[in-house]
């Protein structure tokens, strides 16, 4: 369209630009062009072409009120000789070019061909934004479950930072009983995560056809296309920003009663085993794209030892640090049935915010109920630094639990952190080179506590168990796991008393 | 971490304690009950209240430091009494027996309430 009320200028427009194949609106008035605009939508224009001075509306206004209504459709001013300023303002205004008048065939067909183009570009990629954001929506992309005897298992929460981000899941049946779980999390919250994120599922999603599939070579060949395809070398890596990809992936097999974990750049898989205890996985890989050639090493678990599997992004590792309490009463909760997320006040999230649990014991094995609140290694040097791991619990147990576990907070606490001691102290041998773990985990439906303790060491040349209950007063020996045994509702030794399990009932407040 | 003050027409020595008594404070804590009964070793006391009104948790380690005044306080021919108002360190004090060895004192706090 051709906006000018000069109407030998009007002309000049509209016959040169017939000329070079355009078809032609022409308006007198810039009040003329938006009822045009409006009346036959803005779709059906590809540039508009604009005198700058026009009585009452300007033709800088015009480009505002057309930035407004539709930023995607390009604006040429024409202005007069010298007016430098306007020309500052229009090229501010949104104006893809100005022509200075008298207007010069050559230049004429140059801005508007250069106008038009943009116009075509800025609709194809709103159009693509738009095919994304539905596509997201509908978890058409980013979520792929091709399981339905898993579907039922698992648990699920994604929150993008922009309408399209890179986290994806894929969910595949490769042979009878045997299943491959696919989280990852592409660099990036824009189209270009998305697309790739979608590039790296249907490489996964076409090799899954081949039969008895190694993991490492998925992840071997999708870092390889990623490094040479995706991630120039030499001088382009400065002028391009790469892509790497954060994967885990599990194998699951439940003929040979395995599960193959990978984790690539990924916060490390946790491990939700049977017994009460929780592990996280301990061979981390660099993300896809960074290393060409690197060999991907995984971990083998027995399928019948885990109740869950949990796998995150660093969106929510990084939300934990933020809130200062432990990554899996953050896990817990947004993966459980009450949005206490809508209840606290939390800070906004700087990433996208990927999570999701995998159950693969029977529902109602006793487990299964429990839902991970702390998992912490402590080395056995680091016994001093007490004070700080207790209030990590303790604000992690209020974060997860609320009221729920005010009246016995501090017992709990304290039986927590006589455990953990002797775990450092003697199991440990207060030595950096062993480690002793603390476990903590939920039963909502009964309100119940379970922790669990493990050190390394050798445990007792006695049972512990006994001669706790045999200790019926302050003398000195044992004191520590005397106070958990007396203050817990249910205490439980195991491997010689290296491994300690006790209950709290929430519901239950001992007589004073 | 700890204030203390003889009150002589009571013959009673205050000893107000801030905070738990844990591993991690154990040594210093005993070293500043220590300093407390020296201070007043040529008067005259019968009688050791200890304020713990402020002690939410007193874990093992704590307990032997308890015990270490509590026998100190004895070899002095003194009473002593034991002001809690945790429900945690109660249960903690009845289940070491740290009760018959010294009088303890429950009064719980009144929970603020918000609006």
């Amino acid at each position: 369209m051709v906006v000018d009320d000069d109407l030998y200028g009007l002309a000049f427009f509209r016959t040169s630009l017939r000329m070079l194949g355009y078809r032609v609106t022409s308006s007198e008035t810039a009040e003329e062009a938006m009822d045009l605009l409006q009346n036959e939508s803005f779709a059906s224009f590809d540039a508009i072409l604009t005198d700058f001075r026009m009585p009452k509306v300007t033709g800088l206004d015009l480009l505002k009120w057309i930035q407004k209504h539709d930023p995607t459709l390009s604006t040429v001013i024409v202005t007069a000789e010298g007016e430098k300023n306007l020309v500052r303002d229009s090229l501010r205004g949104g104006a893809v070019d100005f022509l200075e008048k008298p207007v010069a065939y050559p230049l004429l067909e140059e801005a508007m061909g250069k106008a038009v183009r943009q116009t075509r570009r800025q609709r194809q990629l709103r159009a693509n934004e738009q095919g994304l954001r539905e596509a997201s929506r509908l978890g058409q992309i980013f979520v792929a479950v091709q399981a339905p005897e898993l579907e039922s298992r698992i648990k699920l929460f994604m929150e993008p930072l922009q309408e399209v981000g890179g986290d994806f899941l894929n969910l595949l049946k490769l042979e009878e009983k045997r299943f491959l779980v696919v989280a990852g999390d592409v660099s990036g919250h824009n189209i270009r995560a998305a697309f790739v994120s979608a590039y790296f599922q249907g490489m996964v999603r076409a090799l899954k056809e081949v039969h008895q599939l190694d993991p490492r070579q998925v992840l071997s060949l999708c870092n390889d296309v990623l490094c040479q395809e995706w991630n120039p070398s030499g001088e382009r890596s400065l002028s391009q920003p790469g892509v790497s990809l954060a994967v885990t992936i599990a194998l699951l097999d439940f003929a040979e009663d395995s599960v193959n974990l990978i984790s690539c750049g990924n916060p490390p898989v946790l491990i939700q085993m049977k017994g009460g205890r929780l592990q996280f996985t301990r061979n981390q890989n660099p993300p896809l794209g960074w290393i060409a050639g690197h060999d991907f090493v995984g971990e083998h678990y027995r399928l019948s030892q885990i109740v869950r599997l949990y796998f995150c992004s660093d969106g929510i590792t990084d939300l934990a640090d933020e809130i200062e309490v432990d990554v899996c009463c953050l896990l817990s909760i947004l993966l459980g049935k009450q949005d206490r997320r809508r209840q606290s006040n939390w800070p906004p999230a700087t990433d996208d915010l990927f999570a999701m649990s995998l159950s693969l014991s029977e529902m109602e094995a006793d487990d299964a109920s429990f839902h991970p609140i702390i998992s912490e290694q402590y080395g056995g040097h680091e016994f001093a630094m007490i004070d700080r791991f207790q209030e990590i619990w303790r604000r992690s147990l209020l974060f997860a639990l609320g009221e729920a576990v005010e009246e016995r907070l501090y017992e709990l606490l304290l039986c927590c952190r006589e455990g953990v001691l002797n775990a450092l102290v003697h199991g440990c041998d207060r030595s950096a080179e062993k480690t002793a773990s603390l476990s903590v985990s939920h039963d909502a439906a009964r309100n119940r506590l379970r922790v669990r303790i493990d050190d390394p060491g050798r445990g007792h040349h006695f049972d512990l168990q006994k001669r706790l209950e045999a200790l019926g007063s302050f003398d000195g020996r044992h004191l520590g796991l005397t106070l958990i045994h007396d203050l817990s509702d249910r205490f439980q030794t195991g491997n010689a008393g290296s491994s300690i399990v006790f209950d709290f009932d929430l519901n239950h407040t001992p007589p004073a | 971490m700890i204030t203390h003050t003889l009150n002589a027409s009571r013959a009673t020595l205050d000893i107000k304690v801030k905070g738990d008594i844990l591993s991690t404070n154990a040594e210093a804590m005993a070293h500043a009950f220590g300093e407390a009964l020296r201070a007043y070793e040529r008067e005259t006391w019968t009688r050791v209240e200890v304020d713990l009104m402020s002690a939410k948790m007193v874990d093992s380690t704590g307990l032997n430091v308890l015990l270490g005044l509590i026998k100190a306080a004895k070899e002095r021919q003194a009473q002593i009494t034991l002001r809690i108002s945790s429900p945690t360190v109660q249960r903690v004090f009845q289940f070491s027996r740290i009760d018959l060895m010294a009088e303890v004192l429950f009064k719980e706090k009144r929970k603020r309430t918000t609006r």
